[in-house]
């Protein structure tokens, strides 16, 4: 909880000092205006209301407030592919899978909602949700981020099927999607946009996923059995098949980035075995993670 | 290469070890298992790869494991590797000397023993080597392995001189005395029988014949017959000659008596020396110079009579002119002039050439030879480096070559 105090310390920081046009983009629409202040020294002069100086002689700067009750939504894929993590020699369960870096962000939106006032939901492909109003209602948080790793039994979708059903007001602020998105298509998160709604789309994937002629080979062999998390399936690969796996990721990723920066979709590719939630979270708050 | 023997042939079991690993070798290698979220993208991309045909292709490292247990399995079987080698050649010498004679044992001779252990050694040694069987000249017979040498061959070795022991001191030499007395080899190899004492005559002089009864130091003066003869022949050892001078003294200082006669070389005569010379008729008249020790002599060239086996002693411009072997001097001038120089030196010259070839009074035989021995027996060093090449074992190297294939199969 250090690092996640830091990083909203960092946040709430930004917010105390701006009136305005803030710099993080997650807290930057629906703020309304409420009246103005003296400026101070070492503030930006930009936020200065230049009308208000002809008049006064004095300067002032435009005061904003959020407007109340935003509503956030984080859809979060919690399917047996999400415990994939970094392949070690040992064939041991990692302890960076994709599933723990996914709650580390929950954990850092929720606390980023609760630091702006936001009301936070969550909902995963395995049919839990949460709703967390209040900033400092961590029990019901910390007790649902302990219970991923238990789906609800004859409840298990994925994350494109979820985002299909899921039904969205217009006071949802934010999207922001959650998963390694193997079965997902662009379109399918386009299609939760609205005017004035901010979608955030961050894939998690393995590295082993990323990089598996360097991390699945490493021992020096030259055939592997892969097997799918979800349905067990198996297939025989070699590492002519691994680097050519790693050549097509390139291009689906660059698809995906490029489809979604043309819709102005945020998009963040994390690595679950290397990114921390700060370095996943940090460029959509214009902080640097710790 | 003969081929290979094996020390524990139930150890070649083990072979069915890699055998069974090559047929198992599909599950065994199986290729290591790895979860991924999703094959959805790897099956866009990945040939495909039956476990079959995954299964049944051998990797180097099978391969290496397989020799690795092959090599073990034969190392365990303990092989050997028979190694061809070229027949060896093996000299086996006789001990010479009357003593061959004395009875060694439930009525075989000395020599008899020596033989019979010459033979075994034979009959030990591979089909193909060969013996050379040395008697009483440097000459020797060669015979076959099992092939006993012929009476008369044997009957020469009793009557030969001194053996010169350490002349055949080689690593293909086999040492067969007839008695204890001898030197021990270095390099040869020796084969003695257990000798019983041998009680009976040890010297002979003017007065009698010593006798040794076979357990005390103590000897026996016994009287007997005739003395020790000495008998010269040919015009060169004619009465007045300076060699016939030197002969009588040399024969009164041992009691000895000196008869002249034609020289027979069959005769059984209880001589212990002979000295021969040319007759004078076929005398060459041809003078030359010779002489040793300090003397110097003209002699008149006659005709040789016969130097088998002898040893030169005395020659003049390459030509031989006296030789001397066991019991007989041979002398190829018909007259000798007086002798230059010291008197004395030419008569001790002379004397201590027939004190060597001096051969015994028949049945005489010295203490030191009629004592009991021991049997015994030394390897010679060419038997032993021969055995050494015969069978090589390979466990070791094949544990080696073991070790090797399992550390390369460990690093690919």
């Amino acid at each position: 909880m250090g690092r996640l105090g830091l990083l909203v310390g960092r946040l709430l920081a930004l917010s105390a000092r701006r009136e305005g046009v803030g710099l993080a983009r997650l807290a930057g629409h629906g703020e309304e205006f409420v009246g103005h202040r003296p400026w101070r020294a070492g503030e930006d002069a930009r936020q200065i209301d230049w009308n208000l100086f002809a008049r006064f002689d004095q300067p002032f700067v435009r005061v904003y407030e959020r407007e109340a009750a935003e509503s956030w939504l984080v859809m979060l894929d919690t399917s047996a592919s999400m415990d994939v993590g970094a392949a070690d020699a040992t064939g041991d369960e990692p302890a960076g899978s994709k599933l723990q870096l996914a709650a580390e962000l929950v954990m850092g939106l929720a606390a980023l909602a609760g630091a702006t006032g936001a009301r936070l939901t969550v909902l995963t492909s395995a049919g839990k949700s949460l709703v967390q109003r209040r900033a400092r209602d961590t029990r019901a948080l910390r007790r649902f981020l302990e219970g991923l790793g238990t789906p609800d039994p004859g409840f298990e979708c994925g994350l494109g099927e979820l985002a299909a059903g899921v039904r969205l007001t217009p006071r949802t602020g934010r999207v922001v999607v959650i998963g390694d998105l193997f079965e997902m298509q662009p379109r399918d998160v386009l299609e939760l946009g609205a005017p004035g709604r901010e979608l955030v789309v961050i894939r998690v994937l393995a590295e082993a996923e990323l990089q598996p002629s360097a991390v699945l080979f490493e021992a020096g062999a030259t055939r592997l059995e892969l097997e799918e998390s979800e349905s067990g399936a198996r297939l025989l690969v070699d590492r002519e098949a691994a680097r050519a796996y790693e050549r097509e990721l390139e291009v689906e990723l660059e698809t995906w980035q490029a489809i979604l920066a043309r819709h102005r979709v945020l998009w963040r590719l994390a690595n679950a075995s290397s990114s921390s939630f700060e370095e996943v979270l940090g460029p959509f708050l214009g902080v640097r993670g710790s | 290469m003969d081929g290979l023997s094996f020390a524990q042939p139930l150890g070649l079991v083990a072979l069915l070890l890699p055998l069974a690993y090559l047929l198992f070798a599909r599950h065994l290698v199986r290729p290591e298992t790895r979860l991924v979220g999703s094959l959805a993208l790897w099956r866009r991309v990945a040939r495909p790869i039956s476990a079959a045909a995954d299964g049944g292709r051998l990797t180097w490292r099978t391969v290496l494991l397989c020799l690795a247990l092959a090599a073990v399995a034969l190392a365990v079987a303990g092989p050997r590797l028979r190694v061809e080698r070229a027949d060896e050649a093996w000299t086996l010498i006789l001990g010479t000397g009357p003593g061959g004679a004395l009875v060694a044992g439930e009525g075989a001779t000395r020599l008899d023993a020596a033989v019979e252990l010459g033979l075994a050694f034979a009959a030990e040694r591979p089909s193909g080597d060969r013996f050379l069987w040395i008697g009483s000249g440097p000459e020797g017979l060669e015979l076959a392995s099992g092939e006993a040498p012929p009476a008369d061959f044997l009957a020469e070795v009793r009557m030969a001189g001194p053996r010169d022991w350490a002349a055949w001191d080689r690593p293909d030499c086999v040492w067969l005395p007839v008695s204890g007395a001898g030197p021990l080899p270095r390099s040869a190899g020796l084969e003695r029988a257990r000798l019983a004492a041998a009680a009976g005559p040890v010297a002979r002089t003017g007065r009698g014949t010593w006798v040794w009864d076979g357990a005390r130091e103590a000897l026996q003066l016994v009287a007997s017959g005739a003395p020790p003869l000495v008998r010269v022949a040919g015009a060169a050892l004619g009465v007045g000659q300076p060699l016939r001078r030197v002969v009588e003294a040399w024969a009164l200082g041992r009691s000895a008596e000196v008869v002249a006669g034609e020289f027979e070389r069959q005769a059984a005569a209880r001589v212990v020396l002979e000295v021969v010379g040319p007759s004078g008729s076929d005398a060459q008249a041809r003078l030359v110079a010779t002489g040793r020790d300090g003397w110097l002599a003209t002699v008149e060239l006659g005709d040789w009579v016969d130097s088998t086996g002898l040893r030169s002693f005395l020659e003049a411009g390459g030509v031989g002119l006296a030789a001397a072997g066991s019991g007989r001097v041979e002398v190829s001038f018909s007259h000798m002039q007086n002798p230059r120089g010291d008197p004395a030196a030419f008569a001790v010259s002379w004397a201590e050439l027939f004190d060597a070839v001096e051969r015994p009074p028949e049945g005489v035989v010295a203490v030191a030879e009629r004592r009991a021995a021991e049997s015994a027996h030394i390897d010679a060093a060419g038997a032993g480096a021969v055995k050494d090449s015969r069978e090589r074992p390979l466990a070791a190297p094949l544990a080696l070559l073991a070790a090797l294939l399992l550390f390369v199969a460990r690093r690919r």
